[in-house]
């Protein structure tokens, strides 16, 4: 009788525990499920000993609008085309308000094209460009920094000066060889916008339990959930499970 | 008889005299019509393109020849302006007469770029200088024509009026 009884509470537990699969249920919730699981006592989570587990993917969008700071000072007539520069960058990159790469993160620029002012009026030229930043040892490629200019050009006063020449008994044209055009300078620390080159994805860390949402608004930062670890304020598991599973196809 | 051969003199000079206000609005409106802002196509998915341009005054007899590898894109005469469309990379554009002077630049896909040309004084004769600009310069210069097509070098090359035409019926103008 005893062994009878048992088996039965030992096969309706084992019904109860097979239910979910067999209800057809979607994946996120099936995730929300495992999830809901994983909850230990009390809805805390400890976060997984595994660094690998505990980190979840995120794309940096082609095209994402960034600042950055020049470390150096340039100028047309101090650079050298095809030298390189420092850069920082100035703001965080921010996807869906979370913090992809924090401000002051360091990368690479370029001289691509250097020319001292010379004389006759000529405008010293500089064309500079953002290459990278240095992102978790690999380079986020950037492009669209628009610094291509050239310094005050005095062609045109030389020139005048030579119309005034042809009237004049003077050559007094012969000035505009000792006329020089305007450098153009860039200051070290000067800001500058460029653009991200292509779509770019970067393992973030798993959020801490201190650091998780605080129920208010949670941001993606806050859901992020991956294998074992949960914020453990009372989190929107549905979310968080839709959330999961975005991240899972990245 | 005399008279009336007068009469019509008159009246003749009249009708010329009234509607030379008429000839001269039209010349003001056809004037406007040129210094509509110039529509530039934006360049093809995955292209960039350079639009060069030279402004008006001293030298104009000179001729800016703008090259790369030594092959001719086009001449630049002043107030005349072309559109290159173009490999993203690094360019180098060379103009050359007594002096050669030579620019480069990073074109990038999807984005247009400007660089002019301006002719400074040589010892013997004017040396073209070219450098890179902005669209504001482009914007600033009055009534710039683009080159005739005769000017231009091989194509492909610097964008035929009727390359711009099919490009500006696609797609709007570029910002």
């Amino acid at each position: 009788m005893l062994a009878i009884f048992v088996a039965t509470i030992l096969s309706a537990a084992a019904v109860e525990a097979a239910a979910p699969e067999s209800d057809g249920v979607s994946s996120a919730d099936a995730t929300e499920m495992v999830l809901s699981a994983s909850l230990p006592e009390g809805g805390k989570a400890p976060l997984s000993d595994d660094p690998e587990s505990a980190r979840r993917d995120i794309t940096i969008p082609k095209l994402t609008p960034i600042s950055i700071q020049i470390l150096k000072p340039l100028g047309s007539k101090l650079s050298k085309t095809g030298e390189t520069f420092p850069i920082r960058l100035a703001a965080p990159i921010l996807v869906n308000g979370v913090e992809a790469v924090p401000a002051g993160t360091e990368g690479m620029g370029e001289v691509i094209h250097a020319k001292k002012s010379g004389g006759m009026g000529a405008a010293g030229e500089l064309v500079v460009t953002a290459r990278y930043l240095d992102v978790d040892g690999r380079q986020l490629p950037l492009r669209s920094l628009h610094w291509a200019q050239s310094g005050q050009s005095r062609v045109d006063t030389v020139n005048t000066l030579n119309v005034a020449s042809a009237a004049s008994p003077l050559p007094i044209g012969l000035v505009g060889f000792f006329i020089g055009g305007g450098q153009i300078n860039v200051a070290e620390g000067a800001l500058a916008d460029a653009k991200t080159a292509a779509d770019f994805s970067i393992a973030l860390p798993q959020v801490s339990s201190q650091q998780a949402g605080t129920g208010q608004e949670l941001s993606e930062g806050d859901l992020a959930v991956p294998s074992g670890a949960v914020p453990d304020e009372a989190v929107d598991t549905e979310s968080a499970a839709a959330d999961v599973h975005q991240g899972g196809k990245e | 008889m005399i008279r009336l051969k007068v009469a019509l003199a008159m009246a003749a000079g009249i009708a010329a005299i009234s509607s030379a206000p008429a000839f001269a609005a039209k010349a003001k409106s056809e004037e406007k019509a040129d210094a509509a802002p110039i529509a530039i196509p934006a360049p093809p998915p995955g292209k960039g393109q350079i639009v060069f341009f030279r402004p008006g005054g001293m030298g104009f007899a000179l001729g800016c020849s703008v090259n790369e590898n030594g092959e001719k894109i086009s001449s630049l005469g002043a107030g005349r302006y072309f559109i290159l469309v173009t490999e993203p990379g690094t360019h180098q554009y060379s103009v050359k007469s007594e002096a050669k002077d030579t620019l480069g630049l990073l074109v990038e896909s999807d984005e247009t770029q400007f660089a002019k040309c301006k002719i400074k004084m040589g010892i013997v004769a004017g040396r073209p200088d070219i450098q890179p600009a902005t669209e504001e310069e482009f914007r600033k210069q009055k009534s710039l024509k683009l080159v005739d097509e005769d000017d231009m070098g091989p194509a492909p090359g610097a964008l035929r009026p009727a390359e711009i035409a099919a490009a500006l019926a696609q797609a709007p103008a570029a910002e």
